[in-house]
C-alpha cells in the first residue's frame, strides 16, 4: 500500500519503469521528428545544400542574402506582415460583432451557428479550389455580379493582377475563420452572468454600451485564445495560396510558408530554405510570446 | 442556454434593431453559403454554359461530370487514403497521448516533461519541413503509407498530451486510490479505469486530430510523390492544374463538390460534436 498525494508521494521502482513505457511511443516520436529537426533546422539553414551531396557551411551568408540582397523575401515578407494585420484586425472584431449580435437575437442561434462555422471544417486545400473557380475573371460570380450591378469598372483578373491578387487570396482565410472565432466568443459571451447585463440596463446602458464595457471586457481570456490563435496562423497560410495562385504573379501572393516551400523544392536552395523556416519559427514563437505578455501586463494591473 | 443569452424581454425594446439584425445575420450566412452553392450549380454545367451562364441554373443538367470525373481522376485511391490514414493515425494519437498524459497527470508529474511535450504547440510544421523530410529520408519513410500516418501522429502529440493532461487531472483522485487498494497495478488501473471515464477528453482529442488529419494538405504534400500514396486534399492540386490546363471547368467543379461533401455530410450529421471538440480544444490552448 502507498500514498499518493498531489505532491508525488512515495514514487516505487515500478512507477518508474511504468512511466517510462508509456512515455516511450510518443516521447520517441516527438523527439526523433520535432524536437530533432529543429536543431537540424537550425544547423541547415548555416549550410549550402540541395539535399543530394554534402551540405557544405557557409556560416550566416544565407541570413544575410535573405536580409540584404533578396527582394522576393522583402516582398514576402511585406505580403506576410499585411496579412498578418489584416487578418487580426478583421477576424476578431468581425466575430465578435457577429457572435454580439447573434447573442441578441432571440432564434435562430443554432442555425446561425451551423451555417457560419461550416467554412472552418473544409480543408484549405479544397477551398482554394472553390476559389481558383469562383475569383476566375471569366466565368466567375463576381465579375458577373459586379456587372450586373453596374460597378463594371471593378472588374479585374482576381488572381492576375498585381494589386489585388494579395487581398483575393485572403479572402478565402477570413471567410473560413470568422465563423470559427464567432463560435468561441459566442460561446463566452453566453458565459456571462445574465444579472450582470440585467442591473447595466437599470442603469441606463445601451447595447452598444453593454458590448464594449461588458461582454468584451469579461471574455478577455477567449479573445486573448482567438488573437494569439489568428496571430500564429498567418505564418502557417500555405494551402490556400498554393491552390489558388501558387503564388501570385511572381511572389505578389505569396506568403513566408509558401516562400520556403518554393526556395526549397523548386528552387532547391535547402540551406536557404531551412533558414527562412528558421525566421519563420522564431516569428511564430515570438508572436506568441509577446501577445501572452501583452495581455498579462493588463492583468497585473487588476 | 436560452436563459443566458441577452434575449429574454428585449430589455432594449427595439423591433426595428432586430430586423435589421435578422438581415445583417442572413446576408453575412447568404455570403458564408454562395460560394458552395456557385461550384455545386457550375459542376452540373456543361463547359461552354459555365462561361454563358455563370447564375443561372443549368439549362441542362450534367450529371456526367460527377462520373467522369471521378473515374479519370482515379479518386477512389485518394478517398480511400485519406481514411485509411485518418482512422490509423487517430486510432494510435490517442493510444499514446493517452499513455503519455496518464503519466503526466498522475504517475510522474514531471514539470520538465511536460514543457517538453508542450514547446510543441508553439512549433508550426512549416518551420521544420526540410529536416523533417530528411529524417524520412534516413528512416526510409518517404513516399510510404506508413510515413503519411506517422507524419500525422507526429504533428498532433503536442496538443494532444496537452489537452488530456489539463483532462486528466480533473478526474477523481479516489476512482484510482480505490483500484490501487483493491490490487490494481498501473497498467489495470489505465485501462479499466482512466480510458473509460476519459471519454470526453479523447473524444475532443479524436475529433481534432481526426479533421486535421482528413484536411491535411502541406504534411501530405511532403511526405507524399506518387499519387497512389496521395490524399483527397492533394487530388484537389491535380484536379486545379489538369483544369486549368484543359478548361474543363465543369468537371473541375464536380472533382471540388465531390472533394468537399465527405466533410460537410460529416459536420452536419455530428454537428454539436465536432464544433465542440475543436472550439474546447482551442480555448484550452
Amino acid at each position: 500500500m502507498f500514498l499518493v498525494n498531489k505532491l508525488g508521494g512515495i514514487r516505487k521502482r515500478k512507477d518508474i519503469l511504468f512511466s517510462a513505457v508509456f512515455l516511450s511511443p510518443s516521447m520517441i516520436l516527438y523527439t526523433l521528428f520535432i524536437i530533432i529537426p529543429i536543431f537540424m533546422s537550425l544547423y541547415y539553414a548555416l549550410t549550402r545544400w540541395n539535399m543530394v551531396t554534402t551540405p557544405v557551411f557557409i556560416g550566416l551568408d544565407n541570413y544575410i542574402h535573405l536580409f540584404t540582397s533578396d527582394p522576393d523575401f522583402r516582398a514576402v515578407m511585406k505580403n506576410t506582415f499585411i496579412g498578418f494585420f489584416l487578418s487580426l484586425l478583421i477576424e476578431i472584431p468581425f466575430s465578435a460583432l457577429f457572435a454580439y449580435i447573434v447573442y441578441r437575437t432571440k432564434g435562430g442561434f443554432k442555425f446561425f451557428q451551423s451555417v457560419f462555422f461550416m467554412p472552418a471544417v473544409i480543408s484549405g486545400a479544397i477551398v482554394g479550389l472553390l476559389y481558383f473557380l469562383f475569383f476566375n475573371s471569366q466565368f466567375g460570380p463576381i465579375n458577373a455580379l459586379l456587372k450586373a450591378v453596374g460597378l463594371g469598372f471593378l472588374q479585374q483578373n482576381w488572381l492576375s493582377n498585381k494589386s489585388v491578387v494579395l487581398y483575393s487570396v485572403m479572402m478565402p482565410m477570413l471567410w473560413q475563420m470568422i465563423g470559427y472565432y464567432f463560435i468561441i466568443i459566442f460561446a463566452g459571451f453566453q458565459s456571462i452572468p445574465y444579472e450582470i447585463i440585467e442591473s447595466s440596463v437599470i442603469d441606463g446602458a445601451n447595447s452598444v454600451n453593454v458590448f464594449f464595457r461588458i461582454a468584451i471586457p469579461l471574455n478577455k481570456d477567449v479573445l486573448q485564445v482567438c488573437i494569439i490563435l489568428c496571430a500564429t496562423s498567418i505564418f502557417k497560410y500555405f494551402d490556400i495560396p498554393y491552390m489558388m495562385t501558387g503564388g501570385g504573379p511572381g511572389t505578389q501572393s505569396s506568403f513566408l510558408s509558401l516562400y520556403m516551400f518554393k526556395t526549397a523544392y523548386l528552387a532547391e536552395y535547402f540551406g536557404r530554405g531551412c533558414a527562412i523556416g528558421n525566421i519563420l519559427l522564431a516569428l511564430a514563437i515570438l508572436t506568441t510570446v509577446i501577445m501572452n505578455f501583452i495581455f498579462s501586463i493588463g492583468e497585473e494591473r487588476i | 442556454m436560452k436563459d443566458s443569452r441577452f434575449t429574454t424581454g428585449n430589455p432594449f425594446g427595439y423591433k426595428l434593431a432586430s430586423f435589421s439584425k435578422y438581415m445583417l445575420l442572413i446576408l453575412f450566412s447568404l455570403t458564408t453559403v454562395y460560394p458552395l452553392f456557385w461550384v455545386l450549380l457550375t459542376s452540373f454545367k456543361d463547359d461552354n454554359e459555365i462561361f454563358g451562364n455563370a447564375f443561372g441554373l443549368p439549362r441542362i443538367w450534367k450529371f456526367s461530370n460527377y462520373l467522369y470525373t471521378w473515374t479519370s481522376m482515379n479518386l477512389t485511391n485518394y478517398f480511400i487514403n485519406s481514411i485509411v490514414y485518418t482512422i490509423c493515425a487517430v486510432a494510435v494519437i490517442l493510444t499514446i497521448s493517452g499513455m503519455a498524459a496518464f503519466v503526466l497527470a498522475r504517475v510522474l508529474p514531471n514539470r520538465i516533461i511536460y514543457l517538453y511535450y508542450t514547446i510543441g504547440i508553439m512549433i508550426p510544421f512549416q518551420g521544420i519541413t526540410i529536416p523533417f523530410v530528411r529524417m524520412y529520408h534516413v528512416f526510409g519513410l518517404n513516399d510510404t503509407k506508413l510515413g503519411v500516418i506517422i507524419a500525422y501522429i507526429v504533428v498532433n502529440i503536442s496538443f494532444s498530451v496537452f489537452v488530456l493532461v489539463a483532462f486528466m487531472k480533473t478526474l477523481p483522485q479516489e476512482l484510482e486510490d480505490a483500484a490501487t487498494i483493491d490490487g490494481c497495478g498501473r497498467t489495470r488501473t489505465f485501462l479499466s479505469i482512466i480510458l473509460p471515464i476519459s471519454k470526453a477528453g479523447l473524444a475532443t482529442i479524436g475529433i481534432i486530430a481526426a479533421v486535421n488529419s482528413w484536411n491535411d494538405f502541406y504534411v501530405t504534400l511532403m511526405v507524399t510523390s506518387t499519387e497512389s500514396n496521395r490524399t483527397m486534399n492533394l487530388a484537389c492540386y491535380l484536379l486545379r492544374a489538369t483544369g486549368e490546363r484543359t478548361a474543363h471547368y465543369g468537371l473541375m467543379s464536380a472533382g471540388s463538390v465531390m472533394l468537399v461533401l465527405p466533410i460537410i455530410i460529416v459536420y452536419l450529421l455530428f454537428q454539436k460534436q465536432v464544433v465542440k471538440g475543436l472550439v474546447a480544444g482551442a480555448v484550452k490552448g
